[in-house]
């Protein structure tokens, strides 16, 4: 069932919903229509678990003491199955006004904003880390878990963002390359490894619609800058991860440039007073450096190569996994993002065993359903 | 067939009330947004009403209770000759406006209907319900009409009866069905014979074209002494159109909706 606490600046709080529920209070059926609410990660591989607000479409009556309808409403919407006093908060947000029309008032619903800003951030750490030194810049009052990360099996993040940056769009990129994802729910954000269980149910046939399972597009080759790693299949367009997310090279070749200038300087003085011994000792200095700066420039590489190559080694195992979308009754608590969600289905003649790791959750209000979205696997 | 029209209540109180299911909701045009005593410890909840106007008969619907009694005060010396209830086993008490009615009802669905000589004063009617000591029932009542009853003669036999589901049914992945209980409104369909004047225009202009769709207090049956579950407070689900069979004789089809 679904509950729609509105605040009006002259009726006060206001308790509505999509059908007349004589609970604790009673909620008016004064919602003609929700829109879809999506939480969905910002990259197939990982990122921010966006949420992302519809239409909230409300009877005129219900603004019979704030007439005309107010621009702007705080809402709180939340889902129960049984009585008030189990409903779970899914979504606090503030409703804009869109349109007024004599069946209806329709208003656009916005989420919390987490505008932290951060300019030219050099990130140069492994996720969880990273993760945990940047979230609070996001937003102060967010606390990071990583209790669900791996810093060590995913790829260490080395790279800076240039320019102004929104912090939580900055370190979703970051995530993604990593192969982790992240959402906030109350006040903490949650660090999830893709290869990691978010904790895990057991479906039975009863408890989902007819379903469906697709393949995601395939790849050829998977790129990261100048590194490459050939995807299972021969065919398929080119999938380019960015940006660059470990680039200790860039700097280090810099540095090997500066070197070799400056040595083609002490050169250049040298040829002139062929037997000075303090320009031969300069020259001498700088060939050092410029030997110095190849090897950290060889070994800055490697670094490169490895990270990126681990990071797409990743990229590509979650991209060519079967992608499943599971529509299910909507209930007051459902599966979290990482969640492993298994079930054998037999609608298709044949048993068909399948599980997966949630990715997208869409409440569907108007079609009283949630849609599943995930990759995993099934036999 | 009766039809309470006009709504004749200038307030409405109770001795006992949840504040969140005060008596005013007994006013507002969906019954499951009723009036509930404080908790269930409360056994007798008195709902007292002010009426003022032109006055013929009361309607109370979505009643949880085992019994109730219904006092009219008499202010301007007013008598009550004639005075019906739904459901069966009502008896009077000695004072002939005091009367007691057990609730044979579904419990949250029991209905109460009275039509007396139309009168126009004010006066106060006193509706008491009573329910067992230790019973879990919490009383309480939905929607509650007073005022001017439009009687319209001629209601026909077979009058259909039937149910309008408002639920989500689905099928689940293994074929099993989903059934997601919403509300089930009562529905009436059937027709009046009746002389054009005034009784046809009475319906089709006074009722239909005047109220809409709105709910109003209807009691589908046509004999005074008699009542039962025909009492609903609902809408007209179309609005109504008839024939004109004869030089002064007309049909009119109606149908309707129950208000929850």
């Amino acid at each position: 069932m679904l509950l729609v606490e509105l605040t009006l600046p002259a009726a006060g709080l206001v308790r509505v919903s999509n059908e007349p529920l004589a609970l604790a209070h009673y909620w008016r059926p004064s919602v003609a229509s929700l829109g879809q609410l999506v939480w969905s990660m910002d990259q197939p591989y990982g990122g921010y678990v966006r949420p992302r607000y519809g239409l909230l479409e409300l009877l005129p009556d219900l603004f019979t003491v704030d007439w005309p309808p107010p621009v702007s409403i705080p809402v709180t919407v939340m889902v129960t199955d049984s009585d008030e006093a189990s409903a779970r908060t899914i979504l606090r947000a503030t409703a804009h006004r869109t349109e007024i029309r004599r069946d209806g008032v329709t208003y656009q619903l916005y989420g919390p904003d987490y505008d932290g800003i951060f300019t030219d951030h050099a990130y140069a750490n492994t996720v969880d880390a990273l993760f945990t030194n940047n979230i609070p810049l996001a937003d102060a009052s967010l606390a990071a878990d990583t209790s669900l990360a791996d810093g060590a099996a995913a790829p260490a993040i080395h790279y800076t963002d240039a320019g102004e940056q929104v912090v939580i769009e900055s370190l979703s990129r970051a995530c993604a390359c990593a192969t982790h994802m992240f959402y906030v729910e109350g006040s903490t954000a949650y660090l999830v490894d893709m290869f990691a269980d978010n904790g895990s149910s057991l479906l039975t046939g009863f408890d989902f619609f007819p379903s469906s399972y697709t393949d995601g597009k395939p790849y050829a080759v998977y790129r990261c800058g100048d590194i490459a790693l050939t995807g299972s299949n021969s065919y398929g367009d080119d999938k380019r991860i960015t940006p660059v997310f470990h680039d200790q090279a860039s700097q280090a070749q810099q540095d090997y440039d500066t070197a070799v200038r400056e040595l083609e300087l002490a050169q250049a003085s040298l040829d002139a007073n062929p037997t000075d011994s303090d320009l031969i000792a300069a020259r001498d200095a700088k060939q050092a450096a410029v030997d110095s700066a190849a090897n950290t420039l060889a070994n800055a590489q490697a670094a490169d190569e490895t990270e990126i190559n681990k990071g797409l080694t990743r990229i590509k195992q979650i991209l060519e996994m079967p992608r499943m979308t599971i529509k299910m009754p909507i209930v007051s608590e459902p599966p979290r993002p990482g969640e492993r969600l298994s079930w054998v289905s037999d609608a298709m003649g044949q048993d068909l065993s399948g599980w997966m790791r949630v990715r997208a959750l869409v409440w569907d209000f108007d079609n009283e359903q949630m849609v599943v979205e995930g990759e995993g696997s099934y036999t | 067939m009766m039809v309470i029209k006009n709504n004749a209540i200038q307030g409405v109180t109770a001795s006992s009330e949840d504040p969140e299911y005060p008596a005013s909701n007994l006013l507002g045009e969906h019954p499951t947004e009723c009036w509930r005593a404080a908790d269930s410890s409360v056994t007798a909840a008195t709902i007292s009403v002010q009426v003022a106007g032109r006055t013929g008969g009361l309607g109370m619907v979505a009643i949880n209770a085992d019994s109730v009694a219904v006092t009219v005060s008499d202010p301007n010396g007013i008598s009550w000759p004639n005075v019906e209830w739904q459901n069966v086993e009502w008896q009077d008490v000695p004072d002939a406006i005091e009367l007691e009615q057990s609730i044979s009802g579904e419990r949250g669905s029991a209905a109460l209907w009275v039509s007396f000589e139309e009168f126009e004063a004010s006066v106060v009617i006193e509706i008491k319900l009573y329910k067992q000591t230790g019973s879990a029932t919490v009383l309480s009542a939905g929607a509650l009409v007073v005022g001017e009853v439009t009687r319209v003669p001629g209601l026909q036999y077979a009058l259909r009866e039937g149910l309008k589901d408002h639920s989500i049914e689905r099928e689940l992945d293994n074929g099993a069905r989903w059934y997601k209980r919403r509300n089930i409104a009562r529905t009436f369909a059937g027709s009046v014979m009746q002389h054009r004047k005034p009784y046809f225009y009475d319906f089709l202009l006074g009722i239909a074209r005047q109220y809409g769709k709105r709910p109003l207090m209807w009691n589908l049956v046509d004999i005074d002494t008699w009542s039962g579950d025909a009492v609903l407070y609902g809408h007209l689900s179309v609005m109504p159109s008839g024939e004109h069979l004869s030089i002064s004789r007309s049909r009119i089809d109606f149908q309707l909706e129950e208000d929850l």
